[in-house]
């Protein structure tokens, strides 16, 4: 008979080991959630200067009405499709990240407000400037059980790929605690997701590539 | 963090420690893994080898034992013709040492016992006929045979010329049993003496019984045995045996849903040593573990199946949306795409190649990328994929209770 005997000496050495590696793994998910954070956050600081200085040219355009509309609604194109790209970073970190840092939802508020000002920057120049070949679409989707928001982003994607100069699309999330959100979401009786709100009107549940390209060619002309 | 991101973290976490684990008994005796002890004598031995209508194999199988490295008067073979239809005998009767026993077909276990009837060497040697022996085989192994308490001896199994895709996959799979298997003997926690090419002590042999009749695996079974009765299985790593591996999906999964049904029955049969320390680190650790493993495996088969059809159908049915149009990129790589998850990745990435490396380092192989690449990816690729699918079927014909056939 021979005597057995359990190694402990292994068991114990490889859970040390183990936790080791487990606790890197943690620690580096944390410090590079930081980092993203920090990306984030270092974008949405340009993001805010570009607006500001939009928004005294646009000052400047209710003043004196020799500024191009042109000039003022291409300078407002590329923000907004930077802020757009901002936007895409910022569903990523939410919807991959494990480890949240504490400060996103500040950080996401901060960025909607300020797509939101983006908005209304540019319904205001649709009114002074006579542009009605510029389309503005909000679109309302979720991060939580919205299986039709995948599809509705990645149409919007196409379609904004396909007519860079003349369509303008604001992703705003459903769920964020936000007064303007529930106000916006009042004024035009948006109820479920996915939604669109395109030149003010109202589009529920997925709005097919074809729809979408009947609405913008038909009524507002894009094509 | 949801609910799916901690059984991630818990399962992970099982297989780093395990990994760890293994690693760290191969790090204490690295300097140990091509160590055989020195034979003092050569003791006699017989072969067994049980066959049912194998006219294509025997023949070379009876050349390569009878060729082995060894003292011709020490050697004996009987070749245990299980029922066979085909010219199997006639080929037997073509080599005058070898004594030739017919039965009508009882199968492998009975076979084998029915030659142990007429052993009277000091070891006893089971052979497939498929199977072919190196010719330092014996020598390599009856070394640890001069141990007190050592009942048996495995050998280092492999795959006999792989051509199709299935033998390839095999081929790798068998090199990690060798490295791994030599590792198990480190930790004293063996569990199969495989059928081709394990050696017995004859009296412990018989002592304990010979080999069960009504098992799935005898070759599990009785390793099971000898543990249980207090006897030590060595192993080593280069006394090499080559053998044919089923070609086909569907031969493979046969084999594997005997074997793993086999080893299950075999838990049940001696549950008595799992979490029992008297059994050691195969009781203590290596049984539950094993445990453990069906319901990893079976998680991430089905995590990543569900993955597939729902994520994935999702971004199909979006792509499909737009026609199947390309959209430009809209995010490059940049430090956005790396979290928690990439460093797991890297992680198993790295223990996967380093698993490779050392299982081919300490099997005689050669990396030799121009002829083997495509054997290591569709290992790395594949094989993950039908392991799991093997023990989830076995697990399942084993609750349905279906009948146990060969």
């Amino acid at each position: 008979m021979v005597k057995r005997r359990i190694a402990w000496e292994f068991y114990i050495v490889s859970a040390a080991i183990t936790i080791f590696i487990l606790f890197m793994g943690i620690y580096l998910g944390i410090f590079l959630s930081k980092g993203k954070i920090e990306e984030l956050k270092s974008e949405l600081t340009s993001l805010k200067l570009k607006q500001e200085d939009l928004m005294f040219e646009l000052s400047l355009f209710a003043l004196n009405k020799n500024i191009s509309c042109n000039m003022l609604t291409q300078a407002l194109e590329k923000v907004i499709d930077e802020a757009g790209k901002l936007g895409d970073r910022v569903s990523l970190y939410e919807t991959t990240e494990k480890i949240k840092d504490e400060n996103f939802n500040e950080l996401k508020k901060d960025y909607t407000l300020t797509l939101i000002r983006y908005w209304f920057y540019v319904e205001e120049i649709k009114k002074n400037c006579d542009k009605s070949n510029l389309v503005t679409v909000l679109y309302f989707y979720s991060n939580q059980d919205c299986f039709d928001c995948l599809s509705q982003g990645t149409i919007l994607t196409y379609m904004k790929q396909k007519y860079p100069q003349n369509l303008m699309v604001f992703a705003l999330d459903y769920d964020l605690d936000l007064s303007i959100i529930s106000s916006l979401k009042r004024v035009y009786g948006v109820q479920k997701v996915p939604s669109l709100v395109i030149n003010g009107e109202k589009y529920e549940g997925l709005v097919t590539l074809e729809k979408l390209s009947e609405i913008l060619c038909k009524k507002y002309e894009l094509c | 963090m949801q609910l799916i991101d901690i059984a991630y973290i818990i399962v992970y976490s099982i297989i780093i420690y395990c990994s760890i684990l293994w690693f760290t008994v191969f790090f204490k005796n690295r300097k140990k893994m091509f160590y055989n002890p020195e034979p003092k004598r050569f003791p006699s031995i017989t072969f067994l080898i049980p066959a049912h209508n194998e006219e294509k194999n025997i023949g070379k199988c009876l050349k390569s034992i009878l060729s082995l490295n060894y003292p011709k008067n020490k050697l004996k073979v009987i070749v245990i013709d299980d029922g066979s239809t085909d010219k199997t005998a006639e080929m037997v009767k073509k080599f005058k040492k070898v004594k030739l026993l017919r039965q009508k077909q009882q199968g492998k276990a009975a076979a084998l016992n029915n030659g142990l009837k007429y052993v009277n060497t000091e070891l006893v040697a089971c052979m497939d006929a498929d199977s072919f022996p190196d010719k330092d085989f014996l020598v390599k192994m009856i070394g640890y045979m001069e141990r007190k308490n050592v009942a048996s001896v495995t050998p280092a199994i492999k795959v006999l010329e792989p051509k199709t895709l299935m033998q390839k996959i095999q081929w790798v799979e068998y090199l990690w049993s060798i490295f791994l298997r030599k590792l198990f003997n480190f930790f004293d926690c063996q569990y199969v003496t495989p059928g081709p090419g394990s050696i017995y002590k004859t009296n412990i042999l018989k002592k304990v019984g010979g080999f069960d009749e009504d098992n799935l695996t005898e070759d599990t079974e009785i390793a099971f045995r000898l543990v249980d009765k207090g006897y030590k299985i060595e192993n080593s790593i280069d006394a090499y045996v080559y053998t044919e591996a089923p070609p086909s999906f569907k031969g493979l999964f046969r084999q594997r849903i005997r074997w793993y049904r086999g080893y299950i029955q075999n838990v049940f049969k001696y549950s008595k040593m799992i979490a029992n320390p008297k059994y050691g680190n195969l009781g203590f650790f290596v049984l539950p573990i094993n445990f453990a493993w069906m319901f990893i495996l079976g998680f991430l088969l089905f995590s990543q199946l569900f993955n597939l059809a729902w994520n994935d159908f999702q971004y199909f049915l979006a792509w499909r949306n737009i026609n199947f149009a390309i959209l430009q990129p809209e995010i490059k790589f940049d430090i956005f795409l790396i979290d928690f998850y990439t460093y797991f990745l890297f992680l198993f990435l790295a223990m996967g190649l380093f698993t490779l490396w050392v299982s081919i380092a300490f099997s005689g192989e050669k990396l030799d990328l121009r002829k083997k690449l495509s054997f290591y990816l569709s290992y790395i690729f594949i094989y993950p994929f039908l392991i799991s699918i093997f023990w989830i079927a076995s697990i399942i014909y084993e609750i349905a209770g279906a009948k146990r056939k060969w």
